[in-house]
């Protein structure tokens, strides 16, 4: 099934990426994965993650946190999240 | 104690002479600002200026030995210097922990130095640690 993407989301969640990945040139899709970035590795997926949690007031759970490796599938959890 | 948000430190610590001289000799930064009294008095300044990278040792030592201690990783340092601080002064590094996530292993902390009650530098840090360092569920 496709993932629904909240367009407000998914800008914040931009606006995040580039200022930690800002070696990154390419296009911000969902379909963005941490493979396709090189600063993506799992120390910084650890970092997105903090920023993410505190940009949008939530919390991810440790489930949460292994699955959050694509731009698309972190905006979604957090839309749920919020919803 | 497992880490919590609001967990203080307190470091206190005075630049000396000798050890702007070895910092020197560390980094090869002789840049006049810290080592000419005449150059730094004609900036603006008192005198020679410390280098923030001895400030930045001494929140190394905070965070190594302090909080998190001696099983947490760096992850990210930011630091803005407000004002100077001078050999002989008295300083004091305080740091507060802002933020923690268990599940990530994630502490994040503020921190300020002030000495001759100004504020000489401000920053937050990042430091990752195992889990069980950390309070909460």
């Amino acid at each position: 099934m496709p993932m629904t993407i909240d367009n407000a989301v998914f800008a914040k969640l931009t606006e995040i990426a580039r200022t930690l990945f800002d070696e990154y040139q390419g296009p911000w899709t969902p379909a963005l994965r941490s493979e396709d970035v090189e600063q993506w590795d799992s120390l910084a997926t650890v970092q997105f993650a903090v920023m993410v949690e505190q940009a949008f007031n939530i919390r991810f759970s440790t489930d949460e946190i292994v699955r959050l490796d694509n731009l698309g599938a972190i905006a979604s959890i957090v839309a749920q999240k919020k919803a | 104690m497992p880490i919590a948000v609001g967990d203080v430190v307190e470091h206190r610590f005075v630049v000396e002479a000798d050890q702007m001289a070895a910092f020197q000799a560390l980094s090869n930064d002789y840049s006049r600002i810290h080592t000419d009294d005449e150059y730094a008095h004609s900036r603006g300044f008192k005198g020679a200026i410390v280098y923030g990278g001895i400030m930045m040792a001494h929140l190394s030592y905070v965070l190594g030995s302090k909080i998190p201690g001696s099983l947490g990783t760096s992850g990210r340092w930011q630091v803005d210097y407000r004002a100077p601080l001078y050999v002989g002064d008295s300083a004091v590094l305080r740091l507060e922990v802002t933020y923690v996530s268990k599940p990530m292993g994630v502490i994040q902390a503020k921190f300020t130095i002030r000495a001759r009650e100004a504020l000489v530098a401000t920053g937050t840090v990042q430091s990752f640690v195992p889990e069980t360092e950390i309070a909460g569920e």
